[in-house]
């Protein structure tokens, strides 16, 4: 890409809005920040090198040099910021996940859709190096069918780690007994991103102790679950097995993709290693590192996997090569929607319930 | 002159040919575009052979370069180069069709030029295939992705091509190419020095297991390196068989890295045998662990003991029923943490095995090994005598108030008593000793560092008399088996250093010779070295007196 073509952002909050990388890539400028906490403006505008900050969003809609937004609110709010932000007619990447409902995605897709904007979703795992390898494999053929994969999303919320995230100054923030499966990308995500399959079937547990965790039996949500695990059948036929939890004593976000041909295992938790297992091959055991396909800049370790640099670099890219990113509104919502209807299914007690397509005709 | 003529392997362009757009005609096989921060060019998987022509850009006929991603499978992909215009003529440089992986340069239907067996192609990485034509000739040489670092690289192979189209071939795999080009200007030069002749994989004196990229970091041949992100690598070095005795190697993890650290006394196939002093727990931040090989947890210190890109020393250490690790800081070998002595049966400390390195998520190099690998150095004075006398191990003690002899004890592990007041570079180191019955093996440590990573010793024992370095005290530069002498009587021990050779001789007391080595070479470094003086026994006791330094003049 020409590096004289630049892409004016402005990035709204910021507390993970900061582990981002808008000021290192060769196509953007960082306009202006805003967040409705002065601290963390603060902290923004010292990250991103921007002295223009705004105190809220609906102030920085307003600024016409501002060609697209990035988005870390909170989840509540996602779909209305977004929603704002296309129909203020500038481009938006936002953090996970898309939606909190059905009627959200709908608008989401409506708002992008009528705008004509660009809309992605941060979703992590797709860049996460397991993610890209098992995406190439099955593009070029190598994976076969994934006939079943499980994919699992685990952050223990105990102690300080739990007091942090969900109260703020000792009122709730919108993380207090947020459901599991209301937050689901972080796991359909690895095998949507890599096959690009949708999720059209589900029937799902989930648990929680209100005795032992209080905030189960009183959160705005009414959600009594800490822990979600769902069974889900794809529009190919094949199994998914997804799990969300937030009250075990596990950590991180891996998948295990079984194909036909090969069999890819994330690192884990546990100290699992990385793995290709292929018939008559040796195992590969050393993870790909695909920083190459970064600018020069750009080309470091990150959280959630090293995607951060990723996430940031193909959402100004694909504005500048004015196509759609590779996690649009459609691959979001098919990463998002089967969450929310597992949700349902685990009220129901694990009835299995169909997920809407909202891919265009 | 290898005229390369056409083959079999690769068809001509004909009927089947698919135009794939942006310059690149699909002649066979299955081909597509793929976007990915940019096109790629992917042939899927499949059976058999598959190529595609491409128009190439940039300057000159005389560098040909893309870049090429091997997908699963072991199969082979690569640029055809200078070749005719339906590819059966010309060159062919390509990656796989080896199990490390492999580079190679052929012609363009498949004879072999030249390989490199031992290229270390990963999955799904990203490398630049480079082929040069110069008049009468041709090289190829593998980097890495960002165009700099040379993994592999020919010497000129006698060819005489001259065509202008560059192909694509991939062969049972699949492979994303892309970045097609030519240019009058090569990114590595020829060296001398290449990596593909530094591969341990290619050293008899390593084994290697698991994972792992491991390689003499250049053609000095003095460190290690395992260069890939692999999630387990082992090399063993195969000279340094022993037990009961101190191992020791500096280290330093590169960033990311999960842990590194030794085996030692550990087998060259799974591992499973000896003990780990390794640098674990939190990434960059973690802890000097003590682990059986097998896996068991023995000890570890505190978190933030050790962190990437610092020199460290490890230094694991046995005797009889117990073992212990230590973790020197490398650049002025201070102590940084230790474990107690580790109780073990006996048998498990005193079980033979090699010196073993280990990577785990990441990349470490290692040096001073070949020390290490059998040696007590570095290692540190446990207690002094009295007088100096500095002791390693052992029980030592003057013989009676006149401190003019010393009695020296110990068991399985060698224990030495040095004199840093005896010093001395070139000359005669002497030392009278009575050794006691029963398998003792008495001798002189001489020209030797204060913590005994470099010097001489001489040995008079069961298996005769004997030379060796202390930087490899296992294994004797010299060795007299048929030395015939007598346990209770005394004989003296003598160590000539010279320019460039070192001598020994075992004396009776008449001052007869019972055995003398050829001098013996010895790196130049000794010529001006200082050392010191001192006694060494194990397997019993054995008395020491008259000892001496005599500077040559």
């Amino acid at each position: 890409m020409d590096s004289d073509t630049k892409v004016r952002v402005g990035v709204v909050g910021g507390g993970f809005g900061a582990a981002f990388h808008w000021h290192e890539e060769p196509n953007c400028i960082v306009e202006a920040v805003a967040d409705l906490r002065p601290d963390r403006r603060q902290n923004l505008m010292v990250r991103y090198k921007c002295e223009k900050a705004y105190e809220s969003l609906e102030e920085m809609i307003l600024d016409d040099r501002i060609d697209a937004i990035a988005i870390f609110t909170g989840v509540p709010d996602h779909v209305r910021h977004c929603v704002a932000v296309m129909n203020a007619g500038k481009h938006c990447i936002c953090a996970v996940p898309a939606a909190m409902t059905l009627e959200e995605c709908e608008q989401l897709i409506e708002a992008k859709e009528r705008n004509d904007r660009k809309y992605m979703m941060a979703e992590t795992s797709y860049y996460r190096p397991d993610t890209i390898t098992a995406r190439r494999l099955y593009e070029d053929g190598s994976f076969g069918d994934i006939i079943y994969s499980e994919v699992e999303y685990y952050h223990p919320l105990t102690g300080a780690e739990r007091d942090s995230l969900w109260f703020f100054e000792g009122q709730r923030t919108w993380r207090y007994g947020y459901p599991p499966m209301l937050y689901p990308t972080h796991s359909t995500g690895f095998l949507v991103g890599a096959s690009r399959e949708r999720l059209v079937e589900v029937s799902c547990l989930g648990f929680g102790d209100a005795a032992k965790e209080p905030a189960l039996a009183d959160n705005v949500y009414g959600n009594p679950f800490g822990n979600q695990s769902a069974l889900f059948r794809t529009d190919r036929g094949h199994i998914c097995r997804c799990n969300v939890m937030w009250g075990i004593w596990a950590h991180g976000e891996r998948a295990q993709w079984f194909g036909e041909r090969m069999s890819i295992y994330s690192p884990g938790c546990a100290g699992q290693g990385f793995m290709i297992q292929s018939a008559g091959q040796t195992p590969v055991t050393t993870m790909p590192d695909y920083t190459y396909m970064l600018p020069e800049a750009m080309r470091y370790d990150t959280g959630h996997g090293g995607s951060h640099p990723f996430l940031t670099h193909e959402f100004i890219q694909a504005i500048a090569e004015d196509r759609e990113p590779t996690v649009n509104v459609y691959e979001a919502v098919a990463m998002t929607a089967p969450g929310i209807v597992a949700h349902q299914s685990a009220f129901r007690g694990g009835e299995q319930l169909k997920v809407p397509c909202f891919d265009p005709r | 002159m290898l005229v390369l003529a056409a083959t079999a392997l690769l068809p001509s362009v004909g009927s089947a040919a698919i135009d794939l757009g942006d310059g690149v005609t699909a002649i066979s096989g299955d081909w597509a575009w793929s976007q990915d921060f940019g096109p790629r060019l992917v042939r899927r998987a499949g059976p058999g052979e598959a190529t595609a022509v491409v128009r190439v850009a940039g300057e000159g006929q005389s560098v040909w370069r893309c870049f090429v991603e091997p997908s699963v499978g072991g199969g082979v992909a690569g640029m055809v180069f200078a070749a005719s215009g339906d590819l059966s003529e010309g060159l062919r440089c390509d990656v796989g069709g080896f199990p490390a992986g492999g580079f190679s340069l052929r012609g363009a239907g498949g004879t072999v030029l030249w390989s490199d067996e031992g290229a270390p192609i990963e999955v799904c990485h990203a490398y630049v295939i480079e082929g040069i034509v110069e008049p009468g000739r041709v090289r190829a040489q593998l980097l890495d992705w960002d165009r700099r670092t040379l993994l592999s690289q020919s010497p000129f192979v006698a060819a005489d091509v001259g065509g202008r189209t560059m192909g694509l071939v991939a062969i049972d795999a699949a492979a994303r190419f892309w970045g097609f080009e030519t240019s009058t200007t090569p990114l590595c030069e020829l060296t001398k020095d290449a990596p593909n002749l530094r591969r341990l994989s290619q050293d008899p004196a390593f084994t290697l297991t698991g994972g792992g990229s491991w390689m003499w970091t250049d053609g000095a041949r003095t460190r290690i390196r395992q260069y890939a992100k692999a999630e387990r690598a082992w090399a063993v070095y195969r000279p340094s068989r022993g037990a009961l005795r101190q191992w020791h190697s500096n280290v330093r993890v590169s960033p990311g890295a999960g842990g590194a650290g030794i085996v030692f006394q550990t087998d060259d196939q799974d591992h499973k045998t000896g003990f780990t002093c390794w640098l674990g727990g939190t990434f960059g931040a973690g802890c000097l662990m003590l682990y059986r090989a097998s896996g068991e947890a023995l000890w570890a210190s505190a978190e933030d003991t050790w962190h990437y890109d610092t020199d460290y020393i490890l230094v694991g250490e046995t005797k009889p029923g117990a073992v212990r690790v230590a973790l020197l800081l490398g650049s002025d070998g201070s102590q940084i943490a230790e474990s107690p002595w580790v109780a073990v049966p006996e048998e498990e400390a005193a079980h033979e095995g090699f010196l073993c390195f280990h990577t785990w998520l990441g990349s470490a190099e290692f040096w001073a090994f070949a020390d290490g690998a059998a040696s007590s150095a570095p290692r540190a004075a446990e207690s002094s005598l009295g007088d100096g006398w500095l002791t390693f191990g052992g029980q030592w003690a003057f013989r009676d108030a006149a401190h003019d002899a010393l009695v020296g004890t110990a068991g399985g592990a060698r224990a030495v008593c040095l004199q840093p007041a005896l010093s001395g570079s070139r000359g005669t180191w002497r030392v009278t000793v009575v050794a006691a019955e029963g398998g003792t093996e008495a001798g002189l440590v001489f020209q030797a560092a204060p913590d005994l990573s470099k010097g001489f010793l001489a040995t008079l024992g069961p298996g005769g008399f004997a030379l060796y370095e202390l930087a490899r005290p296992e294994t004797p530069r010299w060795q007299e088996a048929n030395c015939r002498w007598t346990p209770g009587r005394p004989y003296t021990i003598e160590g000539l250093v010279h320019t460039d050779r070192v001598t020994v001789r075992l004396l009776e007391a008449d001052g007869r010779v019972l055995a003398e080595s050829p001098a013996t070479y010895v790196t130049q470094e000794n010529n001006e070295r200082t050392g010191h003086l001192g006694p060494a026994v194990r397997g019993g006791s054995a008395t020491f007196e008259a000892w001496s330094v005599e500077s040559e003049r």
